[in-house]
C-alpha cells in the first residue's frame, strides 16, 4: 500500500475532474490501451440532483462522467453482476459499491480477473429529491445554480456556478430529517481499501486528487496511465497523510456514534408487519442474487392462491441467507413501498454477527463470511 | 407445557431421532403437540424449514443435533451450529411478536 497524489494532464479533463481529474484519466488510459472493453461510471442527466449510471466504451464520452456526484444512491455491483459478467471493465466505486463487488467476487458472480476498481472515498450520498429541498430550505442558493457539493469537515458544502460556496453542518441537516440517506450516516466504512486504488479528496492540495494504491492492479493502472502522458504524480507530504487518517477517523466515529443511537430505534416485529412481502427490496439488492432461483420462489414458499411468504417467511429466510454480507448500501431502503427502514434492520444484524465473528462483509480479508466456513468450529 | 402450543422438532437420524425412538421403545412420553420431522443431519436443515414451520402456525420449533464432535457425517452439525445462529439473532423477537405473524395480502383475503 501507497500514497500518491495525482493530477490529469489532459488540461479539459482536469477542469472537469471533481479534484485532480486522476480518476477519469485513468479510465481514459483503460479504454485507450484497450485494456478494458468498456467503464461505468456515473453522469449527471439533467443537473447535478441526477446522476445516472453510464456505460462508455469511447473515450471521448468520459468528458460528461467527470466530476463527483452525490445524488447518485447507485450500486455499482449489482449492475456488474447483472450485465457485465463477461466484459472486461473498469468501475468507479463508492465504498458500499466495493464491498459489493467483493461479496459478489467470493458468490463467482464478478469475476476478479476481468474487474478494475477505481475506489472513490465517500462521505455519503444524499436522496436526489429531498436534497433539492435541502438546499433550497438551508442555504441562499438557488438549487439550480449548484454546480457540485463536498463533504468535509463535518460540513456539507455547495459550489454554485459563480465560484462561491456556501457550508452548513451535516449535524444540523440530518437533525431536521435532510442530509445523507440514513444508511450512510451509518457507514463506518469511508475509504474502499479492496478496490485496486482509493481516490479522494481528503490529503489532497487543490487541483489534484489523493491516491491510495491498494495493490499491484492498482500499481500498474497509475504506472499505465502515466507512461501513455496522461496522468502526473507526485508524494503527498507526511502531514496530508496524517490529516487524511484523522478526518477518516473522525468520520467513522461520527458514524460508529449514529449506530448506536439508531439500531435500537427499530423494532423488527412492527416494521415487518408492515410488509406486503412484494420482492422489491430482495430484487433490489446486490446480495441477493439467485433470481428465478430464490429459494423465496420455491414452491412450498407459495399457498394453493400463489400468495407471497409470509412477512416472517419473506425476511427471515433473507436475513438468513445474507444479512450477515449486508454491505449497508441502503437500495432496500429506497425501494420499500412501505417505508420499512428495511437496511437498517439488515445492517443491525451484520453488525451482531460482526461482534460474534469479526467479519465486516465486503471488507474483511480473504474469508469467506464463516458461515460458509467447512471448519470444525462453532461460533 | 400448554396443550394448544404446537412445536415442531426438526430431528437427526442418528443422535437425536435415535434418542427419541429408544425413549419411545421404552415406553417413555413425549408430549402429542411435538411434531417430529426426521432428517439425515442437522446440517441439511435450512432457515426456510424453520421460516416454513412458522408461517404453517407453529408456535416454536425445536432442532435437535448430535454431541458437537459426533457428527455421523464428521461436521454437519457444526454447520447448522454456524447458521443457527442468524436464526438465533432473529427469533427472540419473533417469539416476543404479540401480533400473529400475517402476510397482508391474506389479511385483505380474510
Ligand atoms: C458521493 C461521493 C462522496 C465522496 N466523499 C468523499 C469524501 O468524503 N472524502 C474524500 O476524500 N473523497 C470523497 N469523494 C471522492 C472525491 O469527490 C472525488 O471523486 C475523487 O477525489 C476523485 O477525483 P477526480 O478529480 O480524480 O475524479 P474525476 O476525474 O472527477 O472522476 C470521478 C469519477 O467518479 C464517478 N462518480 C461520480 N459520482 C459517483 C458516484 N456517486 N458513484 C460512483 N461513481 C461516481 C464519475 O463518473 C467519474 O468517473 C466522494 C465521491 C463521491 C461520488
Ligand atoms: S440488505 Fe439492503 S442495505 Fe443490505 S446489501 Fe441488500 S440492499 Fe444493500
Ligand atoms: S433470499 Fe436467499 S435465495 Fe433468495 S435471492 Fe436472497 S440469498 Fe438468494
Ligand atoms: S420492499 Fe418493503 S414491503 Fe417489499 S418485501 Fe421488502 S420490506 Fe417488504
Amino acid at each position: 500500500m501507497s500514497y500518491v497524489l495525482a493530477k490529469s494532464q489532459n488540461e479539459d479533463i482536469h477542469k472537469a475532474g471533481e479534484c485532480g481529474g486522476a480518476v477519469t484519466s485513468i479510465l481514459k488510459y483503460l479504454l485507450d490501451e484497450e485494456i478494458v472493453d468498456g467503464v461505468l461510471a456515473i453522469s449527471p442527466c439533467d443537473d447535478v440532483y441526477d446522476g445516472i449510471p453510464t456505460f462508455v466504451t469511447n473515450s471521448e464520452d468520459l468528458m460528461k462522467t467527470a466530476g463527483s456526484y452525490h445524488c447518485a444512491p447507485t450500486m455499482i455491483g449489482d449492475l456488474v453482476q447483472k450485465y457485465l459478467y463477461d466484459k472486461k471493465v473498469a468501475v468507479t466505486a463508492k465504498p458500499c459499491d466495493m464491498r459489493a463487488i467483493e461479496e459478489l467476487i467470493i458468490r463467482h458472480k464478478i469475476n476478479k480477473d476481468n474487474i478494475y476498481v477505481i475506489g472513490l472515498n465517500c462521505g455519503g450520498t444524499v436522496p436526489p429529491v429531498a436534497g433539492r429541498k435541502m438546499i433550497d430550505l438551508f442555504y441562499e442558493a438557488d438549487p439550480d445554480d449548484v454546480v457540485s457539493e463536498e463533504i468535509d469537515k463535518g460540513q456539507f458544502i455547495i459550489e454554485l456556478a459563480d465560484g462561491s460556496e456556501e457550508a452548513v453542518k451535516i449535524h444540523d441537516l440530518e437533525n431536521e430529517g435532510y442530509g445523507r440517506r440514513t444508511n450512510c450516516q451509518r457507514c463506518d466504512v469511508k475509504i474502499p481499501r479492496k478496490a485496486n486504488i482509493a481516490c479522494g479528496n481528503w490529503g489532497a492540495e487543490d487541483g489534484w486528487t489523493f491516491i491510495e494504491i491498494n495493490d499491484e492492479k492498482g500499481q500498474e493502472m497509475i504506472d499505465g496511465a502515466k507512461k501513455a502522458g496522461i496522468l502526473e504524480t507526485k508524494n503527498p507530504a507526511d502531514p496530508a497523510v496524517e490529516g487524511r487518517k484523522k478526518v477518516e477517523g473522525i468520520m467513522i466515529k461520527m458514524a460508529n456514534k449514529i449506530q448506536d443511537k439508531m439500531y435500537p430505534t427499530v423494532n423488527e416485529m412492527d416494521d415487518w408487519n408492515r410488509c406486503i412481502s412484494c420482492y422489491a427490496c430482495r430484487d433490489v439488492c446486490p446480495i441477493c442474487w439467485c433470481y428465478e432461483n430464490c429459494e423465496l420462489n420455491k414452491p412450498f414458499f407459495k399457498d394453493e392462491q400463489n400468495v407471497p411468504p409470509t412477512p416472517i417467511a419473506f425476511q427471515g429466510v433473507r436475513l438468513s441467507h445474507m444479512s450477515f454480507s449486508c454491505v449497508d448500501c441502503g437500495q432496500c431502503d429506497d425501494v420499500c413501498p412501505m417505508d420499512i427502514p428495511v437496511s437498517l434492520i439488515f445492517d443491525k444484524l451484520q453488525k451482531k454477527y460482526y461482534n460474534r465473528t469479526g467479519y465486516v462483509a465486503g471488507v474483511s480479508d480473504d474469508v469467506k463470511p464463516p458461515l460458509y466456513s467447512p471448519e470444525k468450529t462453532e461460533l | 407445557m400448554a396443550d394448544d402450543l404446537k412445536i415442531v422438532g426438526l430431528l437427526c437420524n442418528w443422535c437425536c431421532y435415535g434418542g427419541a425412538d429408544t425413549a419411545g421403545t421404552a415406553r417413555m412420553q413425549y408430549p402429542s403437540n411435538v411434531r417430529i420431522i426426521r432428517v439425515m443431519c442437522s446440517g441439511r436443515i435450512s432457515p426456510s424449514m424453520i421460516f416454513k414451520a412458522f408461517q404453517e402456525g407453529a408456535d416454536g420449533v425445536f432442532v435437535g443435533g448430535c454431541h458437537i464432535g459426533d457428527c455421523h457425517y464428521d461436521a454437519g452439525n457444526y454447520k447448522w451450529s454456524r447458521r443457527s445462529n442468524m436464526n438465533g439473532f432473529q427469533l427472540p423477537k419473533v417469539k416476543n411478536s404479540k401480533q400473529p405473524w400475517k402476510n397482508s395480502i391474506k389479511l385483505f383475503q380474510s
